[in-house]
């Protein structure tokens, strides 16, 4: 559904993409791994319709991005993106700021639409407490979930529960500044929504999270693709240490259907010295192996 | 939450109050001058068939002094204040004015040269003519310039660079200048209303009258580009497309204010940041009100401007920034400030 074909991109004769090419499927939430300045960022903001390829093409429900009006709207309505930072800095309410998420539908919904697509958003986004608060005064984390809740007002047409099926949602590290459970929270919001249709990529950086809640991982390196696949196959040691440079354990049967990753010097030892059971369970064997690396 | 999606009733009362604090300053300019006579007088100069002399004196002071003063104040408020809510949305700073991209400088500089070169009186629409075309061609100048139009902290500084170019053409040209060029010139420089009639004013409408109806519709791009770039792209919004019409609509606006009324400093700037304290960021209001407040504030302006050392006339831009001033501190220190939005 939405596809990248061999895209690649160079600026003052680098080649920082590609070529990449990529495929995501209705309903997949898939997400980009990889080293600081791999390209992440710049490979969603391709797929964004940001920055245009050097070549190559990005086709979403096969057609391209053009700088035609009626273009631009479909594109409005079916593809948001979430950049990395946020320069809002003019004080409008958190409600105010989700509403503009809506302005592609403007003439499209009747008022009483709109205002349950935000409120929905916003329940999602768990920002409805903050509804009539100034943006501006908000913490950081605060700040990413309201323009989480944004993205997911400009995806939602405001009919049904498959109210985003088919549209794609592009994430540069949403959770970037949110504390454990906001991050897994908003993982889980963007789970429900992929199960109801809606494609997302988002860039992660907690490699544990990618593997909890992806479906697929990519590992980008030096703008191309390391590896893609699914967690199982992609988190692997080999792939990890190639791209991060720094030794990696992949732990497995330490989380019900998810492998850890830790990563760190061999020889570091960390502040805990007490072996605390798994998740309940008592502790197996991998578990000496998780303590040793800080992970007790 | 509003976002023009509906119009509130609290909405419609602050417009409502605006509307008719501005008209009711209009009627009291138009009905009431240094001229003898009062309202029933001018109505009766108005109404009569066969007038006498003094009631021609004063119905002519009415449709050729008055009206069009006020409908000047009416048509410059409006365009430097659309300017300004335009320029502070671009730019993304509340502290940027409609005069940013050099246009207000552009003007002062043209205009400055023929007043120095051809003495401001007896030149018929040089003069207007001039600054207008100053103002645009500073702005076409900026975004003619092969930079990186994508930045608009480099549009900011170039805009600098104009101004402190015009600046120093303007210095030159005071030095130029005898004296009563030099006087006429700091005098425009300073703004006036009282130079209004009808032969400049027109014009100056049907040029920036689209402009101003265009921007007015631009509330939801605005809106968008507060996000910042990125966002208002991915919103639909054609962000490079825009930001070129947008500023060129303002250096309309701007070079149509200043052609007919010399440079009036502080409406442009302080009338969207003082409404934007009331109703908050959102253009869909701001646009219309900001066009509704800043005439009634150039009317209180100019009718104190009239009266004040009357029958002399003090220049407006002094008391434009005289009254906004005050009111823009006390808005700053107010310990309600943005109450209503927490």
């Amino acid at each position: 559904m939405f596809e990248c074909k061999a895209i690649s991109l160079s600026r003052s004769g680098r080649q920082i993409i590609g070529p990449v090419d990529l495929k995501v499927e209705p309903g997949e939430l898939l997400a980009l791994i990889g080293p600081n300045g791999a390209g992440k960022s710049t490979l969603l903001a391709l797929m964004a319709g940001l920055v245009k390829a050097d070549s190559g093409s990005v086709l979403f429900r096969g057609a391209a991005f053009n700088r035609n009006p009626a273009s631009s709207e479909f594109f409005a309505r079916n593809r948001a993106f979430m950049p990395q930072f946020h320069t809002l800095s003019f004080d409008f309410t958190v409600e105010e700021v989700v509403a503009l998420g809506r302005s592609p539908y403007h003439g499209r919904c009747r008022h009483g639409e709109h205002q349950k697509v935000i409120r929905r958003a916003m329940e999602m986004a768990e920002v409805s407490a903050l509804a009539d608060v100034n943006y501006t005064r908000l913490s950081g984390g605060q700040q990413a979930r309201v323009q989480f809740a944004r993205v997911i007002a400009q995806l939602d047409c405001g009919q049904a529960a498959e109210a985003t099926a088919g549209k794609c949602l592009l994430l540069d590290e949403p959770t970037a500044s949110l504390d454990i459970r906001h991050q897994h929270a908003l993982m889980s919001s963007v789970k429900t929504l992929t199960a109801n249709g809606l494609s997302c990529v988002a860039v992660l950086h907690d490699i544990n999270l990618a593997a909890r809640y992806a479906d697929r991982i990519a590992i980008l390196e030096a703008g191309r693709l390391l590896a893609i696949g699914t967690p199982d196959s992609v988190l692997a040691e080999p792939l990890l240490e190639k791209a991060f440079d720094v030794p990696v354990r992949v732990l497995r049967g330490v989380l019900p259907g998810q492998c850890l990753v830790a990563c760190g010097p061999e020889d570091a030892t960390g502040p805990c010295t007490t072996q605390q059971p798994a998740f309940g369970k008592p502790p197996a064997a991998q578990d000496t192996e998780a303590h040793r690396l800080g992970f007790g | 939450m509003n976002l023009a999606l509906a119009m509130s009733r609290r909405d419609l009362h602050i417009y409502a109050a605006l509307a008719a604090l501005a008209l009711s300053l209009a009627a009291l300019a138009v009905l009431h001058g240094p001229l003898e006579g009062d309202v029933s007088a001018l109505l009766a100069a108005l109404l009569e068939d066969n007038p006498t002399l003094s009631q021609q004196r004063l119905a002519s002071t009415f449709w050729h002094l008055r009206l069009p003063r006020v409908a000047l104040a009416l048509l410059v408020g409006v365009c430097l204040a659309v300017a300004g809510v335009t320029m502070q949305a671009l730019f993304r700073n509340p502290l940027a004015e409609p005069g940013l991209t050099g246009s207000a400088s552009g003007a002062a500089l043209a205009a400055a040269a023929v007043i120095v070169f051809g003495g401001i009186d007896g030149l018929g629409f040089a003069l207007p003519l001039a600054a207008f075309s100053g103002a645009l061609f500073a702005t076409l100048l900026i975004l003619l310039l092969p930079a990186d139009k994508g930045s608009m902290a480099t549009l900011l500084l170039l805009g600098i660079a104009i101004n402190a170019i015009a600046a120093a053409g303007l210095g030159f040209l005071s030095f130029l200048a005898d004296d009563f060029a030099l006087r006429s010139l700091t005098f425009w420089q300073f703004g006036s209303l009282g130079k209004a009639s009808w032969p400049e004013i027109f014009p100056a409408a049907a040029v920036a009258l689209p402009a101003i109806s265009w921007l007015l519709l631009q509330a939801r791009s605005l809106n968008s580009l507060l996000l910042g770039e990125t966002e208002a792209h991915c919103l639909g919004v054609s962000v490079q497309q825009f930001k070129l019409r947008a500023l060129i609509a303002c250096s309309i606006c701007v070079g149509a204010a200043v052609a007919c009324a010399g440079i009036i400093g502080f409406i442009g700037l302080v009338v969207p940041h003082l409404l934007r304290l009331i109703l908050g960021p959102d253009h869909c209001r701001l646009l219309p009100a900001s066009a509704l407040a800043a005439p009634a504030l150039l009317l209180a302006a100019d009718s104190l401007a009239r009266n004040l050392v009357s029958p002399a006339e003090l220049p407006i831009g002094i008391l434009t920034s005289l009254i906004g001033g005050p009111f823009f501190i006390y808005l700053l220190l107010s310990p309600k400030r943005n109450a209503h939005r927490v």
